[in-house]
């Protein structure tokens, strides 16, 4: 049983969680109007495109059930110029296959302690991470820190390092100093001090 | 104001100090980041365009759309050095240019796009000033049926165009639709989907989308890239025999700058169209004497003349409609509704010289992008030696800070994480995120006109169909949607009873 559910999850491509989010999301645009009563005004344009994610997001999600027909409409690429061409299905994998096959070797600082970890996942969490520690107590203070961080992960010359975090926090600076932008405030800090948390 | 009256209105105010410095500035900055392999000009422009809040929205504007038309040229610097396109629009140019500068030839090649690029660019601003009063016509003849139509005519043929699943790119156009509800409603002052924040009030902001969609996406992407370049260029050849060659060929020029207004032209159709549409054009009709994909000239002008005049088409969907036909012209478009200017009958209209101002600017642009192509050609390969990590933290911190600067709101500083985690993925599994980001960008403007054409309706969804001019946009949907899979028993029907 424990087996059948672990493979089952190891069967569920990004692609199909992203359209599992996406089609919640549709639900969920559709239902909160009748919910929460909106003006019909209000309501029905993005009813209306709720409708069109929900159907699309269902018809990708259970392509490989459905009826020829309506399978070759929802899974192959057309072009204007040209006829039905092969399937989408089909692209996917060589995709991977080629990101995989053509993946450079690991120079990171991680990887000469033994720690490996893919860059594209590297780059999404350091940046969410920074982004969350600018709100938190300010930009301003943060961008230095996630610019050599950055670059000091993934072997930059110190100097080219040096040199990039002085540029973005000059940056930054310039839109505290001339946009008039609060980034040498943090939110969290704000509150703290308001005494809220 | 006649249009002779806002013409010369509009070169007063393309000649102003002001507005030639931010075309200087824009070129230069699109032919370097066009030269970078992943970054490009839809990229570049997404991160400056909150940059340019405190600006006029005319030297704004001009500086987007320089920066669009530097990086159509430098897309083909790197695309001819390291067989790397900068832009896709430069991806045709490699089939030639690259064998070219293998052999020795990179100046020739180099000299040849960007005679090419700016001479056909110059010509192709100069026909879009001279048919601009008929776009006049067509753009007053449409009402609030035919724009809601337009953006529902310009997502489905996003979708063909692009090439792939039509039902994938219709969910991401409507997904982007959905995206763009949050907020206050436009027709009553409901709020909408904001679950009590009122960071949500405002919406999902179209800028950030833009962001995190081009911007972060792509550095997502990148990132498992190391050096632009592993090896040094070296830049060989005769700059002087690339200008004649072009010149030795004037059909084959002409010819290709006129495919790439022509498809510029066409809603949801681009410059990678265009390219490539050009070259085959021209290795089918220079089959007998032409060595395409070993170094051809010809293989380098028929792209390169095709690419600029595509920008100055691709202003006529977008500046008359609000239709863009790619990345560039979608984040050109936020530029437009971001500085107050609607596409439309007022850009057509009172607004006539601004509109010049951006034809006569495209014009001016080619003549810079001469002088600087040709003078900084020895130094080019510099900008290929650099090193992608050097770019992302950059990036990464100018796209938040940007966002945030657009309301002083994080959350749009967090959209472009999270709507930048989902264009990744959406280019990964071929969605459109074209589609997507028109969605969000029209989304407002095709809502506010469903409401006033059922309000003149009186709530009947009859007047989509009952006015020849939208008749003929539906149509024109379910033909777009649908002909691809009607048109081979269409055409095996003919057979039998032909």
């Amino acid at each position: 049983m424990l087996d059948n559910i672990q493979r089952t999850l190891r069967r569920i491509t990004a692609e199909q969680v992203m359209l599992g989010i996406i089609f919640v999301l549709s639900v969920v645009f559709y239902l909160e109007p009748t919910l929460q009563d909106y003006p019909e005004n209000a309501a029905i344009f993005p009813q209306l495109t709720a409708v069109a994610v929900l159907i699309g997001s269902v018809l990708l999600l259970t392509r490989r059930y459905l009826p020829g027909p309506i399978r070759r409409i929802v899974t192959e690429n057309v072009s204007i110029a040209q006829q039905v061409e092969e399937s989408d299905e089909a692209v996917i994998p060589d995709q991977v296959e080629d990101e995989e096959e053509a993946a450079p070797e690991d120079r990171t600082l991680g990887a000469t302690y033994g720690f490996r970890i893919d860059n594209t996942l590297f780059v999404t969490v350091t940046a969410t991470l920074y982004l969350i520690a600018g709100w938190a107590v300010g930009l301003l203070y943060v961008t230095p820190v996630y610019v050599l961080g950055y670059t000091l992960w993934f072997r930059v010359p110190w100097q080219v390092g040096v040199g990039l975090a002085a540029f973005a926090t000059i940056v930054i600076w310039g839109f505290i100093r001339f946009l008039l932008m609060p980034f040498d405030e943090g939110e969290l800090v704000s509150l703290m001090i308001l005494g809220v948390l | 104001m006649s249009a002779l009256d806002a013409f010369f209105e509009g070169l007063a105010i393309a000649l102003t100090p002001e507005v030639l410095l931010f075309l200087a500035v824009g070129l230069l900055l699109g032919i370097i980041l066009g030269a970078l392999p992943g970054i490009g000009s839809p990229v570049g422009m997404a991160i400056v365009l909150p940059l340019t809040l405190p600006l006029d929205a005319t030297p704004a504007i001009v500086l987007l759309i320089s920066i669009y038309s530097g990086a159509m040229f430098g897309g083909s610097i790197s695309a001819i050095l390291i067989n790397a396109p900068g832009t896709e629009s430069a991806a045709a140019t490699t089939l030639d240019g690259y064998p070219m500068a293998v052999r020795g030839l990179a100046k020739n090649a180099l000299g040849i796009a960007t005679t090419a690029s700016a001479l056909n660019g110059f010509l192709a601003a100069i026909v879009l000033v001279a048919i601009s009063p008929v776009l006049i016509t067509v753009v007053l003849a449409f009402g609030s049926p035919e724009y809601f139509l337009l953006a529902i005519l310009g997502i489905s043929l996003i979708t063909i165009v692009t090439q792939g699943s039509i039902v994938k790119g219709l969910v991401a156009g409507a997904l982007g639709f959905m995206i763009s509800t949050i907020g206050v409603a436009i027709m009553s002052p409901r709020p909408r989907y904001t679950f009590g924040q009122l960071g949500l009030y405002e919406g999902i902001s179209f800028v950030a989308a833009l962001i995190g969609m081009f911007a972060f996406a792509e550095m997502m992407k990148i990132a498992s890239q190391e050096r632009i370049a592993d090896e040094a260029v070296e830049i060989a050849g005769s700059l002087r025999d690339g200008i004649m060659a072009v010149f030795e060929y004037p059909k084959t020029t002409i010819k290709s700058g006129l495919i790439g207004m022509g498809i510029g032209m066409v809603p949801g159709s681009g410059a990678t169209t265009s390219t490539f549409v050009a070259y085959a054009e021209e290795a089918r009709s220079s089959a007998k004497d032409g060595h395409f994909g070993e170094g051809d000239p010809r293989g380098v002008i028929a792209p390169e003349g095709a690419n600029n005049p595509t920008v100055s088409g691709s202003l006529v969907p977008t500046l008359s409609f609000g239709i863009p036909g790619s990345g560039s012209t979608a984040v050109l478009l936020g530029g437009l509704l971001m500085h107050g200017l609607q596409p439309g009958p007022t850009l057509f209209g009172d607004q006539l010289h601004i509109t010049y101002t951006f034809f006569i600017s495209l014009f001016l642009g080619n003549i810079l992008i001469l002088a600087v192509g040709y003078s900084i050609i020895p130094y080019l390969s510099k900008i290929t030696e650099l090193d992608t990590h050097t770019i992302i933290p950059v990036v990464v911190v100018l796209s938040y800070a940007g966002a945030f600067t657009l309301n002083r709101n994080w959350y749009d500083a967090f959209a472009v994480i999270v709507l930048g985690i989902l264009g990744y993925y959406m280019v990964i599994y071929n969605y459109s995120i074209i589609a997507f980001v028109l969605g969000i960008v029209l989304g407002p403007i095709a809502e506010q006109n469903f409401f006033r054409s059922l309000q003149i309706s009186g709530g009947s969804y009859s007047i989509f169909v009952t006015e020849p001019l939208s008749a003929i946009l539906v149509l024109l949907v379910f033909v777009v949607l649908f002909g691809p899979f009607v048109k081979p028993y269409l055409e095996r029907t003919v057979d039998r009873f032909g």
